[in-house]
């Protein structure tokens, strides 16, 4: 149990997880606030925060289900 | 919710010449690197599994494709968020030229931030420096405005996308309004909307 600190591997990924996805959620959410309170255009902005969540929405998809289907 | 650019207060008669952003070639450096790195895990990862690196380092943890799977969507998760920070920081920076001032709006990084503006009177001289081969194909540089004040101060503005059209338009617009200025001698401060 090298990696793992005597956790199970499923235990260990599902602890990165949420630490990733507390750092995630309050970066972005500085991100968006951001964009949204300094961007130029309301369509530059939603189309960012669309494009954003999109993707990292499925980053966090895949590794959720990777982790908890192990 | 009202954007910056809807929520710079415009002077009495202050008109909009023209916004200024960075070329888009700033944009593609900045997120450059986070695009090539996030193919990082697709080569390095099987080559690890190649020289049996992993299963080496891992003894005794059951490791599987799952695992693979996880580390690579965490990987490119980080370089997704990098790519658009970088697009924020190129993004959230821009010049408005006025007929009466110009406005340079300065992000850098998510908490620092600064809104100065300097007005035509204060004009003193107008630089601009295109420098190496990149730059100088895709016509963009540095664009330095130096104003007199409290001790001489400089307003900089890199990565500027045709900055000898650029200083040409702050120049007339500088022009204009010291001609304006000259026709009107009995201007008040209210006026000048200060």
């Amino acid at each position: 149990m090298l990696f793992t600190f005597g956790l199970s591997i499923q235990e260990f990924l599902l602890l990165v997880f949420l630490v990733v996805f507390l750092f995630y959620a309050i970066y972005s959410g500085f991100l968006i606030y951001h964009w949204h309170s300094f961007g130029y255009t309301k369509k530059t902005n939603s189309l960012a925060t669309l494009t954003y969540l999109i993707g990292s929405g499925v980053l966090i998809f895949v590794m959720a289900i990777s982790a908890l289907t192990i | 919710m009202k954007t910056l650019s809807q929520r710079i207060l415009l002077e009495k008669n202050e008109q909009v010449h023209a916004v200024v952003r960075k070329h888009w070639f700033i944009l593609l450096a900045k997120t450059f690197t986070p695009i090539v790195l996030m193919v990082l895990p697709f080569v390095l990862l099987p080559l690890m599994f190649q020289n049996e690196i992993i299963t080496t380092l891992a003894e005794g943890v059951s490791w599987s494709i799952n695992v693979e799977i996880f580390f690579s969507a965490l990987w490119i998760l980080f370089m997704w968020m990098m790519i658009f920070y970088g697009w924020t920081d190129y993004y959230l920076d821009m010049w408005t030229v006025t007929n009466r001032r110009v406005i340079a709006i300065d992000q850098r990084g998510l908490f620092r931030r600064s809104v100065a503006s300097f007005r035509y009177e204060r004009l003193q001289d107008i630089n601009i420096e295109i420098h190496g081969l990149i730059p100088t194909f895709f016509d963009f540089g540095t664009l330095e405005v130096q104003t007199a004040g409290h001790g001489e101060s400089e307003f900089i503005i890199h990565g500027v996308p045709h900055p000898r059209e650029v200083k040409a338009r702050i120049l007339e617009a500088a022009d204009a309004r010291v001609q304006s200025n000259a026709n009107a001698p009995f201007s008040t401060p209210s006026d000048d909307g200060v």
